[in-house]
């Protein structure tokens, strides 16, 4: 069964977002919202480990209103894709469960 | 309130906590929803993550900071037949401490059964 | 399918109430069927009639009150919570003697047990915390 995984907190001051990617797997999905979305930026200090997750079948997302928000939508990852608040409903239906890190 | 039908069969619910204790109220606002939880009769479980794997630490004496000692209710667990308690081996070893330091049983996980866990739920509670 | 949602976070404080209302808001205009809105922690304070924000802001309080009405969803306020913050109900403030009661309408106060009845009774729940 696969999980919805959704991390509120930045990458570079909490270690919430690493905690997260500690348990991802394969068919997994992590959706960054809120100051979360921090942690999809090309200077990430997770870049690496998302970009290692992606090519191991983990679906990145960041929620476009909250990018948006804070004026990141040039500044992201690649492997991380922009979710509209209906892809997060999507995400959370398709999946069997939803872990909130926050 | 809307009336809803109870499932007959158990639901897998696990209850992640990640806070450690008294900094914040979460883990006690946890430890009151799971206490609430078991007279449902579902199929619980609890898993301590990170910062929350303190919430078992041995000897805690929070009384000359007006709070209530934690670690003296959570013992009471399997008594409300909350018999399956978790714990994550990195958040332990990160942290200097084994299981001996717990206040109660608690099978420890890697992060690969902390994912199967997970996954394997009908509902998680995130603390 | 049937949703619930858990709000540990206080309006205006964090952005966890307004994430909460967004996914709320658009689930059930998704034609999804949301059970239950559980208020816990500092969640709570998204119940009060008392609070008064600046009108080029967000009334909170408010448009759950709208969207509870339009899609007839339960807003449940965790009673321990509750009065701990001081968002009580009549009931509630005539059981302690308070000045005043100041839980809006629309929500309930009840107890922690409904959490997991939330999570039994539905095939998803998220939690938004702070």
């Amino acid at each position: 069964m696969s999980l919805l995984h959704t991390v509120n907190k930045s990458a570079f001051n909490k270690d919430t977002l690493l905690s997260c990617l500690a348990i991802c797997q394969a068919k997994h999905s992590v959706l960054l919202i809120e100051d979360g979305v921090y942690g999809a930026m090309k200077s990430s200090p997770c870049r690496e480990k998302i970009e290692r997750l992606s090519a191991k079948g983990v679906s990145f997302f960041a929620l476009a209103v909250d990018v948006k928000a804070r004026g990141l939508s040039d500044m992201l990852i690649n492997d991380v894709t922009l979710a509209s608040d209906q892809d997060f409903v999507n995400l959370v239906v398709q999946h069997s469960a939803t872990q909130s890190w926050y | 309130m809307t009336e809803t039908q109870t499932t007959t069969a158990p639901k897998k619910i696990l209850f992640v906590n990640t806070r450690a204790p008294y900094g914040s109220s979460m883990a006690r606002d946890a430890l009151d929803a799971l206490l609430a939880a078991s007279a449902y009769e579902q199929d619980l479980s609890v898993l301590f993550l990170g910062e929350a794997v303190f919430q078992l630490l041995r000897n805690q004496n929070p009384k000359a900071i007006s709070m209530k000692n934690l670690a003296a209710t959570l013992p009471v667990l399997p008594m409300y037949d909350i018999k399956q308690i978790f714990v994550q081996k990195s958040a332990l070893s990160s942290r200097g401490l084994s299981i001996d330091d717990l206040v109660l049983p608690a099978k420890v996980l890697g992060e690969d059964e902390i994912a199967t866990l997970m996954g394997s739920q009908g509902a998680i509670l995130s603390f | 399918m049937k949703l619930s949602i858990a709000v540990y976070g206080a309006p205006h404080s964090s952005e966890a109430s307004e994430s909460a209302y967004r996914f709320a808001s658009t689930a059930c205009s998704m034609g999804h069927a949301l059970i239950r809105v559980f208020f816990y922690h500092d969640g709570v304070h998204n119940a009060s009639s008392l609070a008064v924000p600046p009108q080029d802001e967000t009334q909170t309080t408010q448009r759950w009150q709208a969207l509870a009405l339009k899609f007839n969803i339960d807003l449940v306020v965790c009673v321990a919570a509750a009065l701990r913050r001081g968002i009580v109900n009549t009931e509630e403030a005539e059981r302690y003697e308070l000045e005043s009661q100041n839980l809006a309408e629309g929500f309930e106060i009840s107890g922690l047990g409904q959490l997991l009845d939330a999570a039994v009774n539905s095939e998803r729940l998220v939690s938004f915390g702070h």
